[in-house]
């Protein structure tokens, strides 16, 4: 036992080092590297009215490289269904709701109109300024968790999951297979329609993070489930 | 004023990750995790990306915070019953 702890002990030390030394090399390299011309900011700042949006991060998560959004939302559906094969769960209908408490009730009646308001408020304006899908998702989806610590029941309702759940990731793939179709690069948005069609894309993003992110905190129900759950 | 500010960030966020690695309770640890996905989002706002700190608020400290606590309490709950 001593052994094996001082070995782990060891390599622990060894990793520390060599996390320590690369964080160190790129400390040196992001110094050196103020001195130069700011990557892409020049190109991308150019193509900003082809993109249709007037945010650059928004433009190029969801026009230049949508592809590698669309990828991150897959892995996003991959890791929920990884979760629901372990749980051996096809929704969240086997959650027991824990014990009613006044306080926390009228705390999420306030509180989680906000969240739905905030969430829906920062798609909104994700497209002309920092917001977006993946945070409007979130803080939608953590004040439906508070709804459910609460003993709201409506989650446990939904018994078609996984089509909500993967609303992100078929928008993306019917937009971007609708371009190769007509014949252009895949995800390549018209030039004129580009700004509905990445609202259209930002809300389903929304919708299906909201749902993934709740699921994937309550979706595994401790096996005793009469206990009180944080 | 500015540099004070980065300084104080960066000390907080090297502090707490190293105490969330080294404290031996592991509630005390997912917490402290939780605060420094918080204090990673201040140091993003200061970078001048505030998208990802929007995003590091929400699911790096909130979900994957709240994931790391659940789990250290069904852990926790868990010995007790094997006890």
């Amino acid at each position: 036992m001593n052994s094996a702890g001082r070995l782990s002990r060891i390599w622990a030390g060894v990793v520390g080092l060599a996390c320590a030394a690369l964080g160190l090399v790129l400390v040196i390299q992001i110094a050196n590297l103020a001195d130069r011309e700011a990557g892409l900011a020049m190109t991308v700042a150019a193509s900003m009215e082809e993109s249709g949006v007037t945010h650059p991060p928004t433009a190029v998560l969801l026009n230049f490289r949508s592809y590698d959004t669309w990828l991150e939302i897959v892995v996003l559906l991959g890791a929920l269904l990884g979760v629901l094969w372990l749980a051996d769960r096809r929704d969240l209908s086997h959650v027991k709701q824990p014990a009613e408490v006044a306080l926390l009730r009228r705390l999420v009646d306030v509180v989680l109109p906000l969240a739905v308001l905030g969430g829906v408020f920062l798609l909104a304006q994700g497209t002309g300024a920092p917001g977006g899908a993946f945070q409007a998702g979130a803080i939608v989806g953590a004040g439906f968790l508070l709804g459910h610590l609460a003993g709201w029941q409506y989650l446990g309702r939904l018994h078609h999951v996984l089509p909500v759940a993967a609303a992100g990731v078929i928008a993306f793939g019917t937009v971007g297979l609708t371009a190769m179709v007509i014949g252009r690069p895949l995800l390549d948005l018209p030039a004129g329609a580009a700004y509905p069609v990445i609202v259209g894309l930002e809300v389903a993003i929304a919708i299906s993070t909201a749902l993934t992110l709740v699921m994937l905190v309550l979706v595994a129900a401790p096996p005793g489930g009469d206990k009180d759950e944080r | 004023m500015t540099l004070a500010i980065d300084l104080a960030i960066v000390v907080l966020v090297l502090a707490v990750a190293v105490a969330a690695l080294y404290l031996p309770d592991l509630f005390r640890s997912a917490v402290l995790f939780l605060v420094f996905g918080l204090m990673m989002a201040l140091a993003w706002v200061r970078l001048d990306a505030v998208d990802i700190a929007l995003a590091e608020a929400a699911i790096g400290a909130g979900l994957i915070g709240s994931l790391i606590l659940k789990t250290v309490i069904q852990l926790g709950s868990s010995e007790q019953e094997d006890e």
